[in-house]
């Protein structure tokens, strides 16, 4: 034990994790060793004063803010843990991991009609909001769009000298979906003949 | 801002440890099971814990307390991760621990650092006759405090959480994800660090 490991000593000292023999080789050089002593003295004055260090009360509030907030957070739609556990379940199913298929699948199907009905509302709400302007579109396009230009295409064609009917006919065809050209089929095949007998083939 | 003087030692009660952390435990289980209310109990035995590490680290009062708040939410949110392995409070101490570098990352704090370390507030008296009469006094521990202020937010965390939150080596280095022995040497640069600004404010004075 010299003064040059003494301050890696004096900090196992004071934490005491030297062995016995060490403890009294250090001691011994404290005895002898005036600066190490002083050092000693001022690492002990440095502890009381990270001991004396103020513990703060924290604010009173503190517990209420977290559960309003806990609370607020609940009552707002989170779907993010039944989501996380719905992909759990179908990544074990995946991986083979899941051996209690009936049991797993039973639950989740539980879980799922658990949940409060304004889940259902805000799912539906959220999809509807997403979906809506696809439905809009095709709703205008197959009761007024392929309508009018079925019509205006018929009438074109009556007052027409040549046969517009291979540049307007397929294109209309193209944009019909496949719904709304089922259900026009008849009017156009009725066309078609009603073309065909008019102005003839093409 | 109020202030106690009751600290304890946790190192010390490890009897009480391990019954209090199957409680604990106990407590944790019965959240994830849906006892929202019962978090309360949990936040109202580590809030003064969390909030005086935060505010250690953050140095400013609204933001620890905020930071605490977060601190918990996130406890909250994540609490089925929480194993068990480890005790609740060193779990929270990391959640607090993160929180507060992101926040300390991210608010750009620097100008507070610069603020602290310029601003020398602390006086003592002149009539001093000795070193070692002097830091019996009741002043020299201010110098420890403003000194502790200015220690980077590394060493400022391991005094916090070993002198004060009461954690081992061993949670402290699960907390700061380092190994046990940088630990060690964090703690001891940092108490060497302290040592030489009171020494060298000591030897100074007179």
């Amino acid at each position: 034990m010299d003064c040059r490991n003494f301050e890696e000593l004096s900090q196992l000292y004071i934490d005491g994790e030297l062995d016995d023999e060490h403890i009294s080789q250090f001691e011994d050089h404290l005895i002898t060793c005036d600066s190490c002593k002083q050092e000693m003295e001022y690492l002990r004055a440095t502890l009381r004063g990270i001991e004396s260090y103020p513990q703060f009360e924290p604010p009173s509030d503190l517990a209420d803010n977290v559960m309003a907030r806990i609370e607020g957070s609940a009552s707002s739609w989170d779907f993010s843990q039944e989501l996380a556990y719905i992909t759990s379940v179908s990544r074990q199913l995946a991986s083979g991991q899941l051996t209690r298929f009936p049991q797993a699948f039973a639950t989740m199907i539980v879980r799922l009609i658990l949940l409060p009905p304004r889940i259902y509302f805000r799912v539906f709400t959220t999809v509807f909001q997403r979906i809506r302007p696809v439905l809009v579109r095709w709703s205008h396009f197959s009761k007024t769009q392929t309508l009018h230009s079925i019509e205006s295409s018929r009438r074109s064609l009556a007052k027409s000298h040549r046969n517009p009917l291979r540049r307007i006919y397929p294109n209309m065809l193209y944009h019909l979906n496949p719904l709304t050209k089922l259900a026009y089929q008849p009017m156009i095949n009725s066309l078609r003949r009603y073309t065909l007998f008019n102005y003839g083939r093409f | 801002m109020p202030q106690t003087d009751c600290r304890k030692d946790d190192r010390t009660l490890s009897h009480s440890a391990d019954a209090s952390q199957a409680d604990e435990n106990e407590l944790v289980k019965r959240v994830c099971m849906g006892e929202t209310q019962l978090f309360r109990l949990l936040i109202e035995r580590h809030q003064q814990h969390i909030f005086n590490l935060c505010y250690r680290m953050l140095r400013q009062f609204e933001e620890a307390d905020d930071a605490t708040q977060d601190t918990f939410l996130k406890a909250y949110r994540s609490l089925k991760q929480f194993r068990g392995d480890a005790r609740l409070k060193t779990w929270l101490c990391r959640i607090a621990r993160n929180e507060c570098l992101n926040r300390l990352r991210h608010e750009n704090m620097a100008s507070l650092d610069q603020q602290l370390t310029t601003d020398d507030s602390f006086q003592i008296a002149d009539s001093t006759p000795s070193p070692l009469e002097l830091i019996e006094q009741q002043e020299t521990q201010s110098i420890v405090h403003e000194a502790i202020n200015k220690l980077p937010h590394r060493y400022r965390l391991v005094i916090t959480l070993f002198h004060l939150n009461g954690l081992s080596y061993e949670e402290i280095s699960q907390v700061m994800e380092i190994p046990m022995g940088t630990v060690k040497t964090h703690i001891f640069r940092a108490r060497e660090l302290l040592k030489l600004k009171l020494q060298a404010f000591v030897e100074g004075k007179i």
